[in-house]
C-alpha cells in the first residue's frame, strides 16, 4: 500500500507545480448546461425485476441488517 | 482452414456486404464466431460470458426480417455480431465488471448502446474480460482470470478491456465494444494489433455503462481496421437524454472521412507530433515503428509538425486524483444492500448493516479497486480537497488549453499508443507505478475528452504488435479518421495485407 | 435523566436566541429529480423505481424540470437571488436507505441564494426571516425496523427498505441565523414555517403536508448573553416534522441550554431530536458534523443553466402569495382581524375558501370550520384535513339549511355523521331519514294535539301573548322527533291563533 500512497503523493506535488490561482477547475472535459427532462413518467421496473438482485428480501422489500449495534 | 474459417477473418463491413447480397446469414456468421469461440477460449479467455443462445435468437430473428426485405434503413452493419465488454449492462445477461461484488447480477434494463445495437439487427455474442471495474492496464485484475494475447498467449493483452481487443484480434468477434477511462480501449488495441476507438467525450451515450470515473469514461469501438470502427460508431454514437454529458450533435462524417482517407492523399493535412509523448520510456521497437508510419503519412502529402503541450507531463499525475475520487465514490453503491454480494461479519462482530457493507467490500473488491478508492477517499477529503482534486481539475483545464492550442497548428495529433509492447504475466503486477506508466500517452485524451484512437503501426523487434495513436479536436472525431485510415491503406500496402497475416491462429485449425 | 431546565420567562431575560431552520420540502412533481420514476405517498413498496432511482451500475442522473421550475419559483416567492449557473454535487455517506451511497444536492453553486420572508407574528407584527439560500437535491428511501418495540430503531433485529421516496425531489430552505427575535424565537419559528408552508401550496409545488413527510425542519439554536456579541455554540435537532414540535423544540432548547449556560457549563455542538412522547430533545446518536461528505461536481450532471428569459416566464405564472390572498379573502368575507387570525391559526383558511367556492357563505362556512368540526378535531388530536369531511361536504350541508330541507340541529347531525365515516351528507341524511317536517298537515296536528294538552298555554297565546311560544315548540319537536323546522311551527301557531 505504502508505494500506492507515494503514487498519490509525487502527483499531489506535481499537480500542485501548476495548478496556479488563477486556473478554473474543470469538473466535465466538454462544456454543456443541463438539459432538462420533461416530467412525464415512464413505466417503472416491475418490483420483481427491483428485487431480483437483492442479497435478502422480505415483503417487498429488501433487507438491511440493523442499523444500530456498535461498531467494528 | 475451414469455408467457416475464411468467414471470421473477414472484415465487419465484408461480412455486412455479404450479409445484404444474402451471401450469407447473420445466422452464419453467429454460428461461425461462436465456432471460433470455443476452440479459442482454452487459450484465450477473452470472454466471462458467451451469450450463445440469446445471439443465434437475434440472428434468426435478423435473418427472418431480411428475408421479408424489412432490413430497409438499418444501419450497414445491420446483422453483424459483435462481443460487448463486461462493464456494459445488457438486460438478462450477467453483467459483473469483472468483479466477485457483482458475480451473478441480471441487469434489468440495456445501455443505450445496446438498444443500439439490437435496433440495427446485431447479435450479442456474450461479454468480455476487463480488469475488474476496468481498473488496471493488463486485464490481469479480473476477478475471473486474466486474458491472453493471441499473439503470445504468455503475455498480457493489455486493460482495462483485454476481452474485447483478444476476442477481435483471435476471430472470435469482428467488432466489440469497449470503455476508455484512460486509454482501456487504445492500449489493449496497440497490446493486440487491433483498432480501438475513444470517441468525444458525450460522443456516445454512457447510459448502462458502469461508471468508472464518470467525466473520463467513453464507450467506444474496437475492430480489426478503420472503416469497422467508424461504421460502429455510427451505429452507438450520437445524442441520448439519458446521459446528461451527452452531446446534443449528431455523429460527426466519420464514415465519409474513413473512406475519403483510403483514397491516401493526404496534401494540406498538418498532424501534430507531440512532444511530450515519446523518447524516456518508449521501446526503441515501439518508436521505430512510430518513426516509420510518420514517414509514410508524410508521403501521403501530410505535413508534420513539432506540437508542444508542456502539461501532458501532468496528465498522468492529475488522472490519479480525479480518477480514484470519481471511482471512490462511483463504487459506493456497492454495499450488499440491493444487488450483488452480500457478506455478513463473522461471529462476535456486530452484525449492523455498516459492519455488512465493509465485510462485503472487502470480500467482493480485489486489490487494485480497494487502492483506488483509498486513494480517493483521500483525495477527496474535507480540507485537502482544494490541495488535491481541486488541483487536479486545474490541471485538466491546462491540459484542455494545450490541445487547443495544438490544434491552432495542426488537424490531428500522434503519438505512440503505449510506450511498450505486450508485457508478460505478473511483468507489473506488483509494481503499480510501471504499470500506470502503460497509459502516460493515452490518459491526456481522456483529461481533455478529446477523441483519440490507436491502430496498429506493425510489429516491434520482439514481434508483438506496436500502436499508433491519433487525437482530434473536440466534436471532431472524423479528423481522426481519415489519416488513420490513409495511414492503414499505406501500410497494409508495405506489408501485403493486414497486420494479422502475421498471427499464428492454432486454434482456428482446431476450430469446428 | 431529567435535564435540568430555566423557567423560559428567566431564560429570555438572560440570554438572546439566535435561531435557523433547515426546511426540507418535498415537491410535488411527477416525477422523481433525477428520472422519470412516478412517486406517489402510499404506493405499494418498491414499485415506482428505475435504474436511476434503485441506483444500478450503469444508471444516470437527468435533471427534472419541473422540479427546476419550482425551485424557481420559490426563489421568487422568497425573493431569492437565482443564480443563472448553480451546480449538483454529490454528499457521500453510507445508510442502507441511500441507493447510491451518496445524495445530490447542490453544495456551493446552489440555484437560490439571499432572500428573505416576511411573516406575520399573532399580533399582526411582521418580522423579517433572512434566507442563506433554498436548493435542490434528492430524497432517500425508507427504512421501517423490525423486531424492536414500536418500529424504533434501537433495538431493532433488522430494517426493510422501500426505495419508492428515493430520488423524490426536496428543496431544502436555509435560513440565516435569524437574531432579534427575543422571547417570540418559538412564535416566529412557527409563523416561518407556516408561512413556507402557505407558499409552497400557493405555489403548487407542494402538498405541504406535514403529516405525510411533505415537509420537515432541522432547527438550529444558540443562545447569546445579553449584552455580548459572541454567538454561543449551538444545537442542531434533525427532522422535526410538526408545527408544534418546532415550537416546542426552540422553547426546550431555549430552556435546556439557557440551564447549562448559567452554571458555567458549555453547550456540545451536536445533533438532538424531538421526541413526541416526552416533549423533550435527546441527544442524538450520530454526530453529523464528524462525518466529512467528500463533496465534489456530480460528474454526471453538468452546469445548470437558468436564463432571464426562464426566470421571465416563470415569474408570470406566479400566483397571488399568501399574505395578498388573506388580505384580500378578508375584505370579501367582511372579517375582522381577529377573526381572520383565528381562523388562520385554525388551518381552516384553505378549507373554508374552498367551501366557499362551492357554493356556502363564508360565515357558514366559517361557523362550520370553526365550531364542531374544529371541535371533534381537537378531540381526536388530528387536523381538520385528516377528518373525513370535506368543503364540498360542508357546503353540501348548508345548502340543505338554506332550502331548508335540515334545521340546525339536523345539519349537525348530519356532520356527525359525515366525521363518522357514514358517508357523504347526503347519505347520511338518508341513512337516518332527517328530514325537516315541512308536511302542513302533520305540523298542524301535532301543533293542535300540543294545544290541546296545554289549555293555559293555548289560552295566552290566543290573548296575544307570545312569550309561551317556546313549550308548544318544544312539544311538537318531541312529537316529529326533532324533525319540524321551528320557525314553521311557529308561523303556523300565529296563524291559527288569528285565524
Amino acid at each position: 500500500m505504502q508505494g500506492e500512497l507515494n503514487v498519490i503523493a509525487d502527483s499531489i506535488n506535481k499537480v500542485q507545480e501548476v495548478a496556479s490561482d488563477d486556473v478554473e477547475p474543470t469538473a466535465n472535459p466538454v462544456p454543456l448546461e443541463a438539459y432538462l427532462r420533461p416530467d412525464v413518467p415512464e413505466t417503472p421496473l416491475r418490483r420483481e425485476d427491483a428485487l431480483a438482485g437483492a442479497p435478502a428480501t422480505e415483503s417487498g422489500m429488501f433487507v438491511a441488517p440493523r442499523i444500530l449495534g456498535g461498531e467494528a | 482452414m475451414t469455408e467457416a474459417n475464411e468467414l471470421v477473418k473477414l472484415t465487419a463491413a465484408q461480412m455486412a456486404e455479404k450479409i445484404r447480397n444474402k451471401e450469407v446469414s447473420s445466422r452464419e456468421l453467429v454460428d461461425a464466431e461462436l465456432n471460433v469461440i470455443d476452440a479459442a477460449e482454452p487459450d484465450i479467455h477473452a470472454f466471462l460470458h458467451v451469450s450463445a443462445d440469446e445471439a443465434r435468437a437475434q440472428a434468426d430473428a435478423f435473418d427472418a426480417k431480411n428475408a421479408k426485405g424489412e432490413t430497409e434503413g438499418l444501419p450497414e452493419l445491420a446483422g453483424v455480431p459483435i462481443a460487448i465488454k463486461d462493464m456494459i449492462v445488457t438486460k438478462g445477461i450477467e453483467t459483473t465488471a469483472a468483479s466477485k461484488i457483482l458475480e451473478g447480477w441480471i441487469p434489468p434494463y440495456d445501455a443505450t448502446v445496446i438498444t443500439k445495437l439490437k435496433a440495427a439487427g446485431m447479435p450479442l455474442l456474450g461479454k468480455t474480460n476487463l480488469d475488474e471495474f476496468a481498473q488496471g492496464s493488463s486485464t490481469e485484475h479480473s476477478a475471473f482470470g486474466p486474458t491472453h494475447n493471441p499473439w503470445d498467449t504468455s503475455r498480457v493483452p493489455g486493460g482495462s478491456g483485454g476481452g474485447s481487443a483478444s476476442a477481435v484480434a483471435a476471430f472470435e468477434a469482428p467488432l466489440a465494444l469497449g470503455t476508455d477511462t484512460g486509454g482501456s480501449i487504445r492500449q489493449p488495441g496497440s497490446l493486440t494489433g487491433t483498432v480501438g476507438v475513444k470517441p468525444t467525450y458525450g460522443g456516445v451515450s454512457r447510459f448502462g455503462a458502469i461508471a468508472m470515473a464518470s467525466s473520463l469514461d467513453q464507450i467506444g469501438p474496437v475492430s480489426r481496421n478503420v472503416l469497422d470502427s467508424a461504421l460502429l460508431q455510427e451505429v452507438i454514437g450520437g445524442h441520448d437524454v439519458r446521459d446528461s454529458t451527452s452531446i446534443p450533435m449528431d455523429v460527426p462524417p466519420i464514415v465519409k472521412a474513413a473512406r475519403e482517407g483510403y483514397k491516401r492523399d493526404l496534401k494540406g493535412m498538418k498532424v501534430g507530433l507531440v512532444k511530450q509523448l515519446g523518447g524516456d520510456g518508449y521501446q526503441p521497437g515501439v518508436e521505430a515503428r512510430f518513426n516509420e508510419a510518420v514517414k509514410l503519412l508524410q508521403s501521403m502529402g501530410a505535413e508534420v509538425v513539432e506540437v508542444d503541450c508542456p502539461h501532458f507531463d501532468y496528465a498522468l499525475a492529475a488522472y490519479y486524483i480525479v480518477m480514484p475520487s470519481e471511482v471512490s465514490s462511483n463504487l459506493a453503491r456497492y454495499d450488499g444492500m440491493r444487488y450483488g454480494l452480500r457478506v455478513m461479519p463473522p461471529e462476535g462482530v456486530p452484525q449492523t448493516a455498516a459492519n455488512m457493507m465493509a465485510y462485503t467490500r472487502e470480500a467482493g473488491f480485489g486489490d487494485e479497486v480497494k487502492r483506488r478508492i483509498i486513494l480517493g477517499i483521500y483525495a477527496l477529503s474535507a480540507g485537502y480537497y482544494d490541495a488535491w482534486y481541486g488541483s487536479a481539475q486545474k490541471v485538466r483545464t491546462l491540459i484542455i488549453d494545450d490541445f487547443k492550442k495544438a490544434f491552432e497548428q495542426a488537424d490531428v495529433l500522434i503519438a505512440p499508443t503505449s510506450p511498450t509492447t505486450a508485457f508478460k504475466f505478473g511483468e507489473k503486477m506488483n509494481d503499480p507505478l510501471t504499470m500506470y506508466m502503460s497509459d502516460v500517452a493515452t490518459i491526456p485524451a481522456n483529461m481533455a475528452g478529446t477523441p483519440a484512437m490507436s491502430i496498429p503501426a506493425g510489429l516491434s523487434d520482439d514481434g508483438l504488435p506496436v500502436g499508433f495513436q491519433f487525437m482530434a479536436p473536440q466534436k471532431h472525431d472524423e479528423q481522426m479518421y481519415k489519416p488513420a485510415a490513409a495511414l492503414e491503406a499505406a501500410l497494409e500496402e508495405q506489408w501485403g495485407g493486414p497486420v494479422w497475416q502475421s498471427l499464428k491462429t492454432p486454434w482456428l485449425d482446431s476450430a469446428k | 435523566m431529567a435535564e435540568k431546565l430555566m423557567k423560559y420567562s428567566d431564560a429570555v431575560k438572560e440570554f438572546d436566541p439566535v435561531f435557523g431552520l433547515e426546511t426540507h420540502v418535498e415537491l410535488c412533481t411527477q416525477t422523481k429529480l433525477f428520472c422519470p420514476a412516478h412517486e406517489e405517498f402510499g404506493a405499494e413498496p418498491n414499485t415506482e423505481l428505475s435504474p436511476v432511482s434503485l441506483g444500478l451500475p450503469g444508471s444516470l442522473p437527468v435533471v427534472n424540470k419541473t422540479a427546476v421550475d419550482f425551485a424557481i419559483k420559490l426563489g421568487l416567492a422568497l425573493h431569492c437571488q437565482i443564480n443563472e449557473w448553480s451546480q449538483f454535487a454529490r454528499k457521500n455517506y453510507f445508510y442502507p436507505d441511500m441507493p447510491r451511497d451518496y445524495q445530490i444536492s447542490q453544495f456551493d453553486k446552489p440555484t437560490n441564494g439571499n432572500g428573505y420572508l416576511d411573516v406575520e407574528l399573532d399580533d399582526g407584527t411582521i418580522f423579517r426571516v433572512p434566507i442563506e439560500r433554498a436548493h435542490i437535491e434528492d430524497d432517500a428511501g425508507k427504512n421501517t425496523h423490525v423486531g424492536g418495540a414500536d418500529g424504533r430503531i434501537e433495538g431493532a433485529d433488522h430494517s426493510l427498505v422501500d426505495y419508492n421516496r428515493a430520488g423524490v425531489p426536496l428543496i431544502e430552505i436555509v435560513t440565516k441565523p435569524v437574531e432579534g427575535g427575543g422571547d417570540r424565537v418559538p412564535e416566529i419559528a412557527d409563523a416561518y414555517m407556516r408561512a413556507i408552508r402557505d407558499i409552497v401550496r400557493a405555489l403548487g409545488i407542494s402538498h405541504g403536508r406535514m403529516e405525510q413527510g411533505n415537509m420537515r425542519a432541522d432547527v438550529n439554536i444558540s443562545l447569546r448573553k445579553k449584552g455580548t456579541t459572541k454567538l454561543g455554540t449551538r444545537s442542531e435537532t434533525k427532522n422535526v416534522n410538526t408545527f408544534r414540535g418546532i415550537k416546542k423544540t426552540l422553547q426546550y432548547e431555549i430552556r435546556r441550554q439557557a440551564a447549562i449556560l448559567d452554571e458555567g457549563g458549555e453547550i456540545l455542538q451536536e445533533t438532538r431530536h424531538w421526541d413526541e412522547a416526552t416533549q423533550t430533545t435527546a441527544g442524538g446518536r450520530v454526530k453529523s458534523d464528524a462525518n466529512d461528505y467528500r463533496y465534489f461536481p456530480d460528474p454526471d450532471l453538468v452546469m445548470l443553466h437558468i436564463t432571464q428569459e426562464h426566470i421571465d416566464e416563470i415569474a408570470k405564472t406566479m400566483p397571488e402569495m399568501p399574505r395578498e390572498r388573506r388580505t384580500r379573502l378578508q375584505k370579501e368575507w367582511g372579517l375582522t382581524d381577529l377573526q381572520m387570525r383565528d381562523l388562520i391559526n385554525a388551518d381552516a383558511l384553505d378549507l373554508v375558501e374552498e367551501t366557499v367556492k362551492d357554493g356556502a357563505s363564508a360565515t357558514g362556512a366559517r361557523k362550520w370550520w370553526l365550531g364542531e368540526i374544529s371541535r371533534v378535531a381537537n378531540e381526536r388530536g388530528v387536523s381538520l384535513e385528516e377528518l373525513p369531511i370535506t368543503p364540498a361536504d360542508v357546503a353540501e350541508v348548508e345548502k340543505l339549511v338554506a332550502a331548508g330541507k335540515l334545521n340546525d340541529k339536523l345539519a349537525k347531525q348530519t356532520v356527525t355523521g359525515v366525521l363518522a365515516g357514514e358517508g357523504t351528507p347526503d347519505e347520511v341524511v338518508k341513512k337516518h331519514n332527517y328530514q325537516v317536517v315541512s308536511d302542513d298537515g302533520a305540523l298542524e296536528k301535532a301543533i293542535d294535539e300540543a294545544l290541546a294538552a296545554n289549555p293555559d298555554v293555548a289560552e295566552k297565546l290566543k290573548s296575544g301573548n307570545m312569550k309561551p311560544m317556546g313549550a308548544i315548540i318544544g312539544a311538537v319537536m318531541r312529537a316529529t322527533h326533532g324533525q319540524a323546522d321551528a320557525k314553521a311551527v311557529s308561523s303556523l301557531v300565529i296563524k291559527k291563533m288569528k285565524g
